[in-house]
């Protein structure tokens, strides 16, 4: 379902939503998902196109449905589960551009988010 | 072979001789038979893969000083298993490649070149009388069956209470099965690189088990099992049913009920012996464990087991070429089976079985098929 | 009249004696990009005994010999410099005969390799630890220390060298000779001094002065507290500054630097991997232990503290303890720290490897890094450096690691590669350690010609029929 990005950021996420993809129900939810999104890391910002399936870019599309910007740090601390994507969004640690206009795009992107960076 | 297909060509670029394929991965085991035997880094995996490069690209000159190294080999795959480069799982190929170019330039090793004149002249690596349609008579056999039990060279002419247990086995299941006119299945012409003459052998046994109206055939033997599974689709030879090896219908009939294995007073302690065609070039570890399971024995393993076991010696042309050599890589193998305490080493290929037997004392622990094992408890 | 190879054959049995094409090729090159050249014959002894009766027979005949361990040979080190040598192919003297535990020492013979050690220690000596390096598990551990390679303890103790607490050799001349404290007996191999140090005599010469016929190395106590982490960072320069105040202050056992390249390619990454602008440059994997979990506790709270002192310079240098790593990539992510020679399958890609590594000043480490990188990058090579602090810092480690498909022209731009490279490391007084020939006699040119010809003469004096290992550091 995804290519293999070339860059850090990029297949790390690849290999953790593959990972999740693996749950048939979930794949086929997603497939039906047409957003776009940035997360801006302070490394560098990778785009996920989500389009009958996942793909990767790196850099920050122009037309993004929301832009979710954390560290890398961040995404670390999610990982080891010392901050919640609720705290780290309320504390500041994660900011999100779109969400308002597009709750339900970043309802999904965070459950795909919390559950791929759990494992 | 075209150069279109050279698994050899196809992997010119890799294998840095890191050594990974001479151990067992983190348990530190040997696991080249030939590589511990002969100690030259040409008897490894890595070794050989070289000279296959070196011969292809012609920075070597074929002669005969490079048939040792060539064929010195059981093919047991072991090396692929514990390789962690990107070409592992085609050394083998590479070797067999390998083989059939030396047989090309320089000709094969006089004991190999003996068994192909056999398997031409008589249908069976052994030079015996080819009489497998006796054995429809002896034991009344349908001339059509649902099931093909395709006895194998070395069952039917060396092996005999390997074949007469599986008859006697699914017989008492109520299997639905014959045997045909069978003709070597090519296992050890493929393994030795004398491809010539397996082509016709195949086709013979095509029409054979279509003949007999067959949906499935049943080996024996754990090189009959990968050959008709593996490398006739290879070879563009279909057998149009389905290939399952003893291991895999034992567990069948066992699931379904057809076949009930008694309690016993005595509970032998059994070991099993994983063979490298059953085993790693066909992914087969657990069927016979479950079939184990279920006879009132008791199952103390190796402490080389399934992917990482200890090759018996036999394979690859290794017995008929090198008897020393592979009869003291049995040795070592049953100097495991020792080490468990079992009563009997079990196991599911009759070529193991053969070698295995050979490389016991007198006093060692009887080696024995399942087969032979499952028609005692039922 | 008896042939050599007869000779040979009555020493250790004709089954261990060939001069088959296949040995002769197989033997004649390395996976580096150095020049092949066949031996006549390879021979491959079990005992001392037999290694002193090839070195006799070998001074008889005038015939040179190079010494082979386990196989991994590189920078063309095991290859002969003259036609018709004989290869001593020593993986049959593969015994670890004693472990001492009071001592804290092992005396093992040359086929033993890193991956049996850690083996034979798990089973019978939980207790104690050797160390390990990013090579295949199977390659040989003394020949490793005679190189003076690095490892997972080299960060605190230095090249693998210092280990050694006395080794037994076959002299060119045939003498079979003990150094260190095991001249007082067989149990007695606790270290090298106050003596005549003469294990130096054998470390460094890749061969050139003896075979090593068994070698006491120390081993340690396993810490029973440890910890992992990555850290990541940015810049050549402000990376290795970092790494000097990490290891200044005593915290770690090991810090082993890699190019973010080696960290992509470690995760599953296929070939070629390229450095993307934005990731971080480096990413070192440092192990802290401690006899207590306090005093590990309080170790990592000031690692933290210098990480975050570092990114006053650079907020996005990454301190990531390695359960995260574990989580986000896989378990055997626990294998690269744990057993660093797991880690050496990402150098399996092609069918060559290569580097030009150093020793180096501190002060110049930085620079080597950073210029080495332009180098590599010119030459279109994937980035993989590897770097490590030495011995408390007193110096460091850098090298440049190239995996390549060894085709002619990639022979030849690799060859210049390692050049150019060269020429820099030098350049910065630093010392290239297992050295090929062309790159011990760059090293020749520069280096103080006393020192060059008292070389020479200690050579000269301990091999006047010049049977062992002729040509090798371009002597």
């Amino acid at each position: 379902m995804l290519d293999e990005p070339k860059d850090f950021i990029g297949y790390l996420m690849s290999q953790l939503i593959n990972r999740q993809l693996e749950d048939p129900n979930l794949e086929s939810r997603v497939k039906g998902w047409k957003m776009t999104v940035v997360l801006a890391t302070d490394y560098y910002p990778v785009t996920l196109t989500f389009n009958k399936g996942v793909r990767f870019a790196k850099g920050a599309a122009s037309d993004a449905t929301l832009t979710v910007e954390m560290s890398f740090g961040t995404i670390i601390r999610l990982v080891m589960e010392e901050t919640s994507t609720i705290k780290a969004f309320l504390k500041g640690e994660i900011k999100a551009k779109g969400m308002f206009r597009h709750p339900m795009a970043m309802k999904r992107f965070y459950g795909l988010l919390n559950a791929a960076l759990k494992g | 072979m075209t150069s279109d297909e050279s698994v050899i060509e196809q992997w010119l670029h890799s294998c840095v001789r890191c050594s990974n394929c001479k151990y067992v991965f983190r348990e530190y085991f040997p696991s080249c038979p030939a590589g511990e035997h002969f100690g030259f880094e040409t008897y490894y995996a890595s070794g050989r893969i070289w000279l296959a490069q070196a011969l292809y690209k012609g920075d070597l000159e074929w002669e005969p000083s490079l048939l040792d190294p060539i064929f010195a080999c059981t093919t047991c795959g072991n090396c692929e298993i514990q390789c962690l480069a990107p070409h592992s799982e085609h050394i083998v190929d590479m070797i067999e490649e390998l083989r059939a170019r030396a047989v090309q330039e320089i000709g094969g090793l006089p004991s190999h070149i003996r068994f192909r004149e056999n398997v031409v002249q008589c249908h069976n690596p052994y030079g015996a009388e080819h009489h497998n349609r006796n054995l429809v008579e002896t034991h009344s056999l349908p001339l059509q069956a649902e099931t093909v039990y395709f006895v194998g060279c070395t069952s039917n002419y060396r092996e005999i209470q390997i074949r007469d247990a599986t008859i006697s086995v699914l017989k008492k299941a109520g299997v639905d099965f014959t045997v045909v006119d069978e003709y070597c299945c090519g296992s050890p012409l493929i393994r030795t690189g004398q491809l010539a003459p397996v082509n016709e052998a195949a086709q013979h046994n095509v029409d054979a088990i279509r003949d007999a109206g067959a949906k499935r055939v049943v080996t024996s033997c754990s090189g009959c099992y990968r050959t008709l599974s593996r490398d006739y689709p290879k070879l563009g030879i279909d057998l149009g049913v389905e290939v399952m090896h003893i291991t895999q219908l034992l567990k069948e009939l066992i699931d379904k009920g057809a076949i009930v294995p008694r309690p016993t007073e005595h509970r032998p302690t059994i070991t099993w012996h994983d063979p490298c065609h059953l085993g790693r070039h066909m992914g087969i570890y657990d069927e016979p464990r479950t079939v184990i399971s279920k006879l009132p024995v008791d199952l103390v393993e190796m402490e080389t087991t399934r992917e990482n076991a200890w090759c018996c010696g036999a394979g690859g042309g290794a017995k008929a070429a090198y008897n020393d050599w592979s009869v003291e890589t049995s040795r070592e193998r049953i100097e495991q089976a020792l080490r468990t305490g079992a009563e009997f080493i079990v196991t599911a290929c009759p070529f193991c079985s053969r070698n295995l037997r050979d490389g016991c004392s007198e006093d060692g622990p009887p080696v024995i098929d399942l087969t032979e094992l499952v028609d005692r408890f039922i | 009249m008896v042939s050599l190879k007869e000779k040979f054959e009555r020493i250790v049995g004709a089954d261990h004696v060939s001069d088959g094409a296949a040995e002769r090729y197989v033997y004649s090159r390395d996976m580096t990009e150095n020049p092949p050249r066949e031996p006549q014959l390879v021979v491959m002894p079990s005992t001392a005994e037999e290694v002193q009766k090839i070195v006799r027979l070998a001074n008889e005949e005038r015939v040179p010999l190079v010494p082979f361990a386990t196989g991994q040979s590189v920078g063309g080190l095991t290859i002969p410099q003259v036609d018709d040598a004989v290869i001593v192919d020593l993986k049959r003297m593969n015994k670890i005969l004693n472990v001492d535990e009071e001592g804290m020492y092992m005396v093992i013979e040359p086929g033993v390799t890193f991956g049996h050690v850690r083996k034979y220690l798990d089973e019978s000596h939980p207790d104690l630890r050797y160390t390990y390096a990013i090579s295949s598990p199977f390659t040989s551990v003394i020949a490793n220390a005679l190189l003076q390679g690095l490892c997972d303890l080299s960060t605190r103790y230095g090249s693998m060298a210092e280990f050694i607490n006395g080794l037994e050799a076959v002299l060119p001349t045939g003498e079979i000779v003990r150094v260190g404290s095991g001249i007082l007996g067989d149990d007695n191999w606790f270290g090298r001094y106050p003596l005549p140090d003469l294990v130096g005599l054998f470390t460094g010469w890749q061969g050139m002065t003896g075979i090593v016929t068994k070698m006491a190395l120390q081993l340690w106590p396993k810490k029973p507290f440890t910890r992992h982490f990555a850290l990541f960072t940015f810049g050549e320069f402000m990376t290795t500054d970092l790494l000097k105040q990490i290891v200044r202050a005593d915290l770690a056992e090991d810090a082993g630097a890699l190019s973010f390249s080696v960290v992509k390619a470690l995760i599953g990454m296929p070939a070629p991997i390229e450095a993307i602008e934005g990731e971080p440059d480096y990413g070192t994997f440092l192990t802290l232990s401690g006899i207590t979990s306090l005093e590990l506790d309080e170790k990592v709270r000031v690692l933290k503290r210098i990480v975050d002192r570092s990114k006053a310079e650079e907020p996005k240098n990454l301190l990531i303890p390695f359960e995260a790593v574990a989580r986000l990539m896989s378990e055997e992510a626990y294998g690269w720290v744990d057993f660093p020679s797991d880690s050496f399958k990402q150098l399996t890609e092609y069918d060559g490897l290569t580097w030009m590594g150093t020793y180096i000043h501190p002060k110049n480490w930085g620079e080597a890094l950073f210029k080495g990188r332009k180098i590599v990058e010119k030459y279109g090579y994937e980035l993989m450096a590897f770097l490590k602090p030495m011995k408390g810092m007193h110096f460091c480690e850098f090298k440049f690691i190239i995996r390549f498909k060894r085709d002619d022209e990639n022979l030849k731009r690799v060859h210049q590669c390692n050049n150019e490279l060269l020429d820099l490391a030098l350049d910065l007084k630093a010392i290239p350690y297992k050295t090929p020939v062309w790159s011990a006699k760059k090293l020749h040119e520069r280096a103080d010609p006393n020192f060059i010809e008292l070389v020479r003469r200690i050579r000269d004096l301990l091999d006047p029929n010049g049977i062992m290992n002729p040509g090798r550091w371009g002597l």
